[in-house]
């Protein structure tokens, strides 16, 4: 069976036509599909070339491969008019759209709960003093009591920057350099930065955050820290709170304790948080040592005082329910967005 | 530090509170628990079998058929341990018994005789690291004794935070002691008596100490005739369960007591001093030292020795010597209980990064006046356990009494710092 080859000039008139008409890039793909679609008039014309005969197939072929260029050419060259077109008859900017709110940052959670202890304190009598991040081996352990073969210079491990010189371990060394220029009364709290040398982990990063407190005067006692820091507790995390204080020991204070604070999140009761032991520990506190009173040259038979730390980031947590410690330091927006 | 509420207990006979209890008093006071646990997987189940007969399986010439005493009545089981004789007493699973590595013990018939229960290995127990052959208990074990009872393995593990500043409490009795303090019963020491027998000790040893700033105190104790051997298995066990590796009883004696009293011995195998003496002195700078963990060791000047005279037996208060370490083949002990200053000892074990039991409470600071208690305690049990003949007296060279400072209390100070007014009687009745 033989068939006629295809009338091609014909053809090409039908499809300039149809291409003639095309002024949407919508009525272009309408046209597009007519030619070049599965069903389309050249499509057909291609497939058709098979059943034609073996001698007119290769001029017919070539001629209708030509064909074909010709009208992808063309549609081509009319999908860029009818584009550009589009973009030239349509408005650039809508005036009446509302505007674009810019996001506004916001404190990190670490700096919100500073800002809420300091303004506790503040309320309670106390200034906001600062240190340097840098410190002596002077004011960070010597000043304190801690001399050089003390044991309890074991329980940190510190950063060296150089010989004698270091990143404070503690909010601690501050007291001294308070004390050192003011005489009593004294009554500061000093929130920063401290390093230690722990190995990241879900409740240690090797810099976190402490505050330090000191109240120095005439008759300072156990019974006005333990009154001070039960009237923080409530004033952060609200009326029920209990606080519990256990003795321990640190070089700068006699007596020592370590202070407690109900598990907030199983209301004593036990859970994960607080390993269902009810109590959640926040840090140590004690009665300023003679020993720091020398150094600084009060005279601790007239002077009396008590000094406290609390980890900032531990409080935080405890606050937001954070689990890990390692999320208040990766700074990623995803978490901090939430605070 | 781990501590055994059952060792606690045999220091307090009259102790009223549970573990738990002394966990919370013990945090209350200054101490905290860290972690209390079984000191062992406790199965039931499992009891004392005296084997009465074995046999060989007529099916299988490595399997033994065994008739096994429990008591009440007699089990036959099979076994192919290689180490299982008539006559001994072995921890039997019976059936039902769900061993600590999940196996489940079943009555069965193997290669056509029937096996009830099965003699156990430390390992297949859960107490010890020995797989491949069974348990061999004590004689003295009555057959169908549950054998959490026989080898005491009822027993808690107090892991406790000890604060720098309270040294004291590195031990049981340090512990037994503030548990008496807060009102937990009486303490009761443990036995010190012994025999003396042969030669003056000093005839025998000679100590001369070259640093009495290093070490104020020295006392040594010589013991001939031992034998060493493992150790009784609650004496193994107990300090397994308290992180110490069990290694002969010797050894075991003076970790032992080091436990018990928190000061530390050390026992030398005597007959690798070069001559009868002792010499305490510092160390030549570059001096080597081979010490028994098979490290050699380069000294400088601030390190203090134990020397035979010339060569050094040990690193003072830190780690003794492997020449001189107590071995298989010891049969005459130097037993040295000393005293030895913080400082240098802090110094020596910071400048060879070795860091010991006994390093680590010479540094926070010993109690000279234990010294002696120690090594009579020590006395006593190598003599009990090791046997051997104990010289008559102890060498004692502790040139000028270490002066313990006296601690004054005012009143009026006390109720300025602690903010409330402590009566007399109240305050009296707490120092005692």
């Amino acid at each position: 069976m033989t068939t006629q080859p295809p009338d091609l000039k014909e053809i090409e008139k039908e499809a300039q036509d149809l291409l003639g008409e095309c002024d949407t890039p919508r009525k272009l793909e309408e046209v597009r599909v007519k030619l070049l679609g599965r069903k389309g008039l050249i499509t057909g014309v291609m497939r058709e070339l098979g059943r034609l005969p073996a001698e007119v197939r290769p001029a017919v072929g070539k001629e209708a491969n030509l064909l074909r260029e010709r009208i992808e050419a063309a549609l081509a060259e009319k999908k860029r008019l009818t584009s550009e077109e589009k973009e030239v008859s349509e408005p650039l900017f809508d005036y009446t759209l509302p505007g674009r709110t810019p996001w506004l940052g916001r404190s990190h959670p670490i700096t919100q709960t500073i800002i809420e202890i300091e303004d506790i304190f503040r309320g309670m009598g106390f200034e906001v003093a600062e240190g340097p991040h840098i410190e002596t081996d002077y004011y960070n352990f010597d000043a304190l009591n801690t001399p050089e073969d003390h044991p309890a210079r074991d329980l940190s491990d510190t950063f060296y920057v150089d010989k004698g010189i270091l990143l404070r371990t503690h909010t601690s060394p501050v007291q001294i350099r308070v004390m050192e220029k003011k005489s009593p009364p004294v009554r500061i709290i000093a929130p920063g930065l401290c390093f230690r040398r722990d190995t990241p982990d879900a409740s240690h990063v090797p810099n976190f955050f402490q505050t330090e407190g000191l109240y120095v005067d005439r008759e300072v006692s156990v019974t006005d820290l333990k009154g001070v820091i039960t009237a923080f507790a409530r004033e952060l995390f609200g009326p029920k709170i209990k606080v519990r204080f256990r003795p321990h020991f640190f070089p700068f204070t006699e007596p020592s304790v370590e202070y407690d604070f109900s598990c907030m999140i199983c209301e004593g009761s036990g859970c994960p948080v607080c390993k269902r032991t009810g109590w959640v520990e926040i840090s140590g506190a004690g009665m300023v040592d003679p020993e720091v009173f020398k150094a600084v040259g009060y005279d601790p038979e007239i002077y009396t005082g008590y000094a406290f730390g609390m980890g900032v980031d531990r409080i935080a947590m405890i606050k937001y329910r954070i689990n890990d410690i390692r999320l208040l330091y990766e700074n990623d927006l995803r978490f901090l967005r939430q605070f | 530090m781990k501590l055994s509420y059952n060792w606690l207990k045999e220091l307090i006979p009259n102790l009223s509170w549970n573990p738990e209890q002394v966990a919370e008093k013990l945090t209350m006071s200054g101490t905290e628990v860290e972690s209390l646990h079984p000191a062992w997987p406790e199965p039931e189940g499992i009891v004392v079998g005296h084997v009465k007969e074995v046999k060989t399986h007529p099916e299988a010439k490595n399997l033994k058929v065994c008739q096994v005493n429990i008591g009440q009545k007699r089990l036959q089981t099979v076994c192919g341990a290689s180490n299982l004789e008539r006559g001994q007493r072995v921890a039997l699973a019976l059936p039902g018994v769900k061993l600590p590595d999940g196996l489940e013990m079943k009555e069965a018939e193997i290669k056509g005789t029937k096996s009830a229960g099965m003699i156990c290995s430390e390992k297949e127990l859960g107490i010890g690291e020995v797989g491949d052959i069974i348990l061999v208990l004590d004689d003295e074990f009555v057959a169908g004794t549950s054998l959490a009872e026989a080898l005491r393995l009822r027993d808690s593990i107090l892991e406790l935070e000890v604060t720098p500043n309270r040294p004291d409490c590195l031990s049981h009795i340090g512990i037994a002691r503030e548990l008496c303090a807060l009102g937990g019963g009486t303490l009761k020491l443990p036995e010190t008596h012994f025999r003396e027998a042969g030669i003056e000790t000093a005839s025998e040893v000679e100590v001369e100490i070259e640093d009495v700033v290093g070490c104020p105190r020295y006392t040594a104790r010589v013991i001939k005739g031992v034998k060493i051997r493992p150790s009784p298995k609650w004496m193994a066990l107990r300090l397994e369960s308290l992180g110490i590796r069990s290694i002969s009883n010797v050894v075991d004696i003076t970790n032992w007591v080091l436990l018990e009293t928190g000061h530390p011995l050390h026992a030398f195998d005597y007959d690798n001093f070069a001559q009868r003496r002792v010499l305490v002195r510092r160390a030549k700078p570059g001096e080597r030292f081979l010490t028994l963990d098979g490290v050699g060791r380069t000294l400088s000047s601030n390190s203090l020795l134990i020397t035979d005279g010339e060569t050094p037996v040990a690193i003072a208060g830190i780690m003794g010597g492997e020449k001189s370490e107590v071995s298989g083949s010891t049969r005459n002990i130097l037993l040295e209980s000393a005293y030895f200053d913080p400082p240098t000892t802090r110094r020596t074990s910071k400048e060879l990064g070795l860091v010991s039991e006994s390093s680590y409470r010479f540094e926070r600071g010993a109690d000279p006046e234990n010294a002696v208690f120690a090594s009579e305690r020590a006395t006593r049990l190598i003599q009990e356990l090791a046997g051997g003949e104990v010289l008559k007296g102890l060498v004692d060279c502790y040139p000028k009494k270490v002066a313990f400072p006296k601690v004054k209390l005012r009143p009026q100070r006390v109720s300025t710092v602690v903010g409330i007014e402590i009566p007399k009687e109240e305050s009296r009745k707490t120092r005692r």
